[in-house]
């Protein structure tokens, strides 16, 4: 099947001053997402590079290495009319929608903004559009039409972020943690909302989070990044419940479970690292080595390589003699 | 006295002021009782803006303007002495009760030190004010108990990462073995591998010195994870409080059990639903429970009397029309 989207080996480097340290935010990124609906999720803490991934997508930065292809097209170098075709079909929700929707303009206006311009509703026809694209997200014009962003609560907000997304009807939405400023009783909310815009939409998603549960709940597949690598990727039941990279082993460990009865386990002492990150970026070998209880000498000194296993790709030397 | 209570909250109503010649002003704050047993790890639980915040900082005597109190008690009670926190002014909390009886962890702990002043100097500053005699290599020991290298004492802040940083703040507060510890939101901004290990050390130390750790956070894990009793809190209101597994097994309150089943886990997919609409404004809460506008259960005398704190067994308490005996 051709791939809806696809980046290749992505490296995009930022520098610290004028002379100063140089470091790959993201350091030969390679993905693909399959032509059907799905979830992806893009995983990491914060600092692995996965909300410049995110924007390297959206065509916000310009990467050094590597190029994106979406529907076999390199997005970095598209002109004229296919700008417009690239900006209906991937469309984006980000993290604080109070830093999304200018203060002194109505919601309303973006909304028809983003209708007629990049969708190409007719003027006559684009309240009953905006309405219809509301009540997908559980509001409705009358609720929405004469209000500025303060006016609403960040839950609500974020629903008209993700209506206005869906305005253009695309095929790709990126959403870099939607949820993480949202109360816990409403992130279920919203990303059921997600589930449902696949199976009904067809719409495909590119979920950026740090919150493994919600990653898992919705996502049909997962790359785990570490300092600009993706050290995991595969089906997310499989990366999640039976994790290969000594990180994602820890990662998964650490989350704490809403059961007092997986208690004593979580409490086993971890030790505390005081590695500074900043080395990290910069290592010649494998980037979480110096973290690593499995570090060999080889780690240290030479990248590791990705090895395939079964449906998953890991970045780690534990499995290179794995390689099929 | 009851022997086993370290904190006594009674009635207690903090606002804060917006407009006080139109009396306009944030109810965060509304009707608290609220026993903290000696030794214990209590959980304050719920979202943001509901007031638990609020809470920790009446409990430790941190009162500014516009926050105000309007009513009620706070009484600590340590080495048989009672402290009134709310009749003391701010020299003497600051004399008899802070850092030696109760300390108090802020919300963005990596951020409160003073970036013009080397790691040392803080902790001589505290040890000068609150302790006869200044004694370096103590600190030195302290500090590496929390797997720091004893260089950070030399470090300005800016040089450290935010955990290390965080973790200064958590030795700063543990170290005059105060009986009373308040960590609010201790680890909000920090990856969940650093999370574990942040928790993990407090709650070892709270073992070691057998005090009271008070835990503050909106993330339930957390609390699944490391407290002995859960308080749940919504707008202003302590609405369920019970032991941690008790809770978590058998939620009453219907804003517990939502806020409960509404939490997605590793390795289950099953369809999770959350609570509708969102909590109240404060400003102008709503009549009656103050959860009955989101209540999936509401009846009609929830939109118009406050529901009674109801006594279920010796641990559980929850505030619910739903469980009133007819």
């Amino acid at each position: 099947m051709a791939n809806l989207l696809e980046l290749r080996n992505i490296t995009k480097i930022f520098r610290y001053g004028l002379f100063g340290f140089r470091f790959k935010a993201v350091d030969s990124v390679s993905l693909s997402l399959e032509d059907k609906p799905l979830i992806f999720t893009i995983a990491g803490e914060s600092g692995s590079g996965k909300t410049t991934l995110a924007r390297i997508i959206l065509g916000f930065h310009i990467p050094e290495y590597g190029e994106v292809l979406y529907k076999g097209k390199n997005i970095h170098k598209l002109r004229g009319y296919d700008v417009k075709w690239y900006r209906r079909e991937v469309q984006a929700v980000f993290q604080d929608p109070y830093a999304s929707f200018n203060p002194l303009k109505k919601v309303y206006n973006y909304l028809r903004e983003t209708a007629i311009n990049i969708a190409g509703i007719g003027r006559d026809e684009v309240d009953g559009y905006i309405d219809e694209v509301l009540k997908a997200v559980g509001l409705s014009l009358d609720k929405v039409v004469n209000k500025y962003p303060h006016e609403f609560s960040g839950g609500e907000l974020q629903r008209v972020a993700i209506a206005r997304a869906l305005l253009t009807k695309p095929r790709l939405i990126i959403a870099d943690e939607p949820v993480s400023m949202l109360d816990a009783s409403l992130r279920i909310n919203i990303v059921n909302m997600f589930k449902d815009f696949k199976e009904r939409y067809g719409i495909s998603f590119i979920y950026i989070t740090h919150d493994l549960s919600t990653a898992y709940y919705i996502s049909d597949n997962i790359a785990i990044m570490y300092r600009g690598s993706v050290v995991e990727l595969g089906p997310v039941e499989k990366v999640l419940t039976e994790p290969l990279h000594p990180y994602t082993q820890v990662l998964i460990e650490s989350v704490p479970i809403p059961n007092p009865k997986a208690r004593t386990k979580w409490l086993e002492t971890i030790k505390l690292s005081s590695v500074v990150e900043e080395k990290e970026f910069i290592a010649r070998g494998c980037k979480y080595a110096s973290r690593c209880p499995y570090v060999m000498k080889r780690c240290i000194e030479e990248p590791p390589p990705d090895i395939a296993i079964g449906s998953r790709v890991v970045k780690c030397w534990l499995y290179s003699e794995q390689k099929t | 006295m009851f022997e086993d209570i370290v904190i006594n909250v009674e009635d207690l109503d903090a606002v804060y002021d917006i407009d006080v010649e139109r009396n306009v002003y944030v109810h965060a704050v509304d009707g608290v009782d609220l026993q903290i047993r000696r030794g214990e790890v209590i959980g304050i639980a719920g979202e943001s803006g509901c007031g638990k915040s609020t809470l920790a900082k009446v409990l430790y005597g941190f009162i500014h303007p516009p926050l105000r109190v309007r009513k009620g008690s706070v009484n600590i009670y340590v080495d048989n002495v009672k402290y009134d926190v709310l009749k003391m002014n701010s020299e003497e909390r600051r004399a008899k009760i802070w850092w030696k009886v109760i300390s108090y962890i802020p919300q963005n702990s990596m951020n409160v030190l003073n970036p013009v002043e080397r790691i040392r100097d803080h902790f001589i500053e505290v040890l000068k004010y609150h302790a006869s005699t200044v004694d370096i290599s103590k600190v030195v020991g302290f500090i590496e108990g929390m797997g720091l290298k004893r260089e950070v004492l030399n470090a300005y802040p800016h040089q450290l990462s935010g955990g290390m940083r965080q973790r200064i703040v958590i030795a700063l507060a543990l170290m005059l073995n105060p009986r009373i510890v308040i960590a609010d939101e201790p680890t909000t901004a920090v990856d969940v591998v650093l999370q574990r290990g942040i928790l993990q050390l407090l709650v070892e130390s709270q073992k070691r010195l057998n005090n009271t750790l008070i835990v503050i956070t909106h993330d339930m894990g957390v609390h699944a994870m490391i407290t002995h009793r859960v308080a749940v809190m919504y707008a202003g209101n302590i609405v369920e409080v019970g032991g941690t597994t008790a809770m978590f097994e058998n939620p009453l309150h219907p804003y517990t059990q939502g806020l409960i089943n509404s939490l997605p886990r590793i390795g289950d997919k099953s369809t999770r639903v959350g609570l509708a609409g969102s909590p109240p404004d404060l400003r102008n809460p709503p009549p009656g429970c103050r959860f009955h506008p989101r209540c999936p259960y509401a009846m009609d005398i929830c939109r118009r009397e406050k529901p009674p704190t109801i006594k279920i067994d010796r641990d559980r308490i929850v505030s619910c029309w739903l469980y009133m005996k007819r």
